[in-house]
């Protein structure tokens, strides 16, 4: 399902369904003069979904450029699959490692240099160091034209059925602290062993220094810019119950 | 494309160390301009990635190396096996770096049963073993718990809960003939050329905190944010309750002597990652300033 978010953005949302709850596998479309952007490429499990998606979103004329937070299958498993429908350029923080793009049969791509920004037809990005990811080679990418900070397996949340295609805002009560944990624990395991405290400081840095209207991961609902200080703090508050219970009950750190 | 080569060397009976080594010039240029000791002048600096073939009567791998190692992990495995069959191949984590060859693989040995671990619903730290196994083609694997043992005649593997882990389906293995635990990303360091496929001991220069940070402060990121009670909570657990006579990681060489002393120096190095904040990637040219 498709939900246009600015008159040039558009989360792509497909649902993974666990016993418990749904969790996100989206993409993002950005529309940029005549030509399209794409956030990520969706999991294998959803490739039609999300092909009929661009196809519908770009009039048939498909992507032009394609950003990757990372490598994880979830968020790339089908540049190949979409390199043979559209000529596009590949932009991912992983090249010249190991496990380059090149390396993974998605073809060339240009670096994404994390820390730094470029412009992608006439479209001012950032690449930021991500706060939370699973992968080493991670990059948050910001949209500098809306202020949309695609986080990757960062900022995400379990939902219920009916949460599907809904905004923060859009949700009521918003969204529940609970979900956020269950979602960073199973997600981000070695969040057992931080402090909360550090997290937010590095946050709270990276809201400083950018102007975030909202906030748009791979694995959660989209979190609009009214909504980004509460779930910061149900965040921080997850880390620290995930966090406590490790040391105490598992560790036995009084 | 990056060049690699891979080494195989016997580390214990029926274990091998399939050892895919890449020259780090980034890292290289440096290191070169303020050496730390344990720095060859001259030489490269190598990450490596490694996987563990465990021979017996089955035969179990550990990681699948990188998708740059893909036209030699199979001539490596086949020169092991010299014609027997593998039985098992245990992704770490599902990462690139670690599982990227694992259908190649198992296209070519087809009676090879791939092995994924599950939550168990026991631990009362909930399911740190990920959700959703298709997303990772893991669907048809082999789930194991964490104590789970898979014998091999003459070897046997153990799950174990991976400590400092990764992503979501992180996975430890303890091997219980040689009394060797295997860390994945934990524990890894960087190595000059000369030095590929050579235990700590076999090695001139020192393992020091330095050359454990120049590592973790990369690939372990997280630790940043590191409540270090905990780690060092955690690192005396696993000493505590496994004492290995030697560990490795995937990113690293075998530590034979002494290991938990070598655990141990990871207590500060945390610390001081935990100060300092996180360096750069391993590759391309990156600036840590967001």
């Amino acid at each position: 399902m498709t939900k246009q978010l600015t008159p040039e953005l558009y989360w792509i949302e497909n649902c993974y369904k666990t016993n418990d709850h749904h969790v996100h596998i989206s993409s993002y479309l950005i529309r940029a003069n005549s030509k399209y952007i794409l956030v990520d490429t969706g999991s294998h499990l959803h490739r039609e979904e999300v092909e009929l998606a661009i196809e519908d979103l770009t009039n048939g004329s498909g992507v032009d450029a394609l950003l990757l937070t990372h490598s994880d299958l979830p968020h790339a498993a089908n540049v190949q699959e979409f390199r043979s429908n559209w000529d596009f350029d590949l932009y991912a923080s992983f090249t010249g490692s190991s496990a380059s793009p090149e390396a993974l049969d998605m073809g060339d791509a240009t670096s994404a240099s994390v820390g730094n920004s470029t412009k992608i037809f006439g479209r001012k990005f950032a690449f930021l160091w991500p706060a939370l990811a699973d992968v080493t080679n991670t990059m948050w990418i910001l949209d500098k034209e809306t202020n949309t900070l695609f986080t990757g397996d960062g900022f995400g949340n379990y939902h219920f059925p009916n949460q599907c295609n809904l905004t923060s805002r859009e949700i009521q009560g918003s969204i529940e602290e609970e979900l956020i944990r269950q979602y960073h624990r199973d997600a981000l395991p070695w969040i057992k062993h931080i402090t909360g405290e550090k997290l937010k400081d590095r946050l709270d840095q990276m809201f400083a220094d950018y102007d975030i209207n909202r906030i748009a991961p791979t694995h959660g609902n989209l979190i609009e810019k009214q909504d980004i200080n509460e779930y910061r703090d149900k965040l921080i508050q997850s880390v620290d119950e995930i966090s406590n219970h490790y040391k105490r009950n598992i560790l036995e750190v009084e | 494309m990056e060049l690699v080569m891979v080494q195989v060397r016997e580390v214990e009976e029926g274990i091998y160390w399939i050892q895919e080594c890449s020259v780090k010039d980034q890292i290289t240029d440096e290191l070169s301009k303020d050496p730390p000791e344990w720095y060859l002048p001259g030489k490269k600096i190598h990450i490596p990635n490694n996987a563990f073939l465990f021979t017996g009567e089955e035969n179990l791998l550990f990681d699948t190396l990188s998708p740059a190692a893909s036209e030699e992990i199979l001539p490596a495995l086949e020169s092991i096996l010299d014609g027997d069959d593998l039985d098992y191949v245990v992704p770490s984590h599902p990462e690139p770096v670690h599982a990227a060859n694992t259908f190649k693989i198992l296209r070519r040995y087809p009676t090879a049963s791939l092995v994924a671990p599950v939550g168990n619903p026991d631990e009362i730290v909930a399911p740190t073993y990920g959700k959703g196994h298709d997303l990772y083609y893991l669907d048809d694997s082999k789930t194991v718990f964490t104590g789970e043992t898979i014998d091999l005649g003459g070897l046997t593997i153990e799950f174990k809960e991976a400590t400092f882990p990764d992503v979501a389906f992180s996975i430890w293995i303890y091997e219980h003939t040689f009394d060797m635990l295997f860390t994945v990303d934990w524990l890894g360091i960087p190595h000059s050329e000369g030095e590929c496929t050579k235990c700590v001991d076999e090695i001139t220069t020192e393992v020091t905190q330095d050359r454990f940070h120049e590592f973790h402060a990369r690939a372990l990121y997280w630790f940043e944010y590191a409540d270090t009670e905990t780690t060092s909570a955690a690192i005396d657990r696993l000493i505590n309750e496994i004492d290995p006579s030697m560990v490795v990681s995937a990113h690293g060489l075998v530590f034979r002597e002494n290991p938990a002393k070598y655990m141990r120096m990871m207590k500060p190095v945390i610390n001081r990652i935990s100060v300092e904040g996180r360096l750069g990637l391993f590759n391309a040219e990156t600036s840590i300033e967001s």
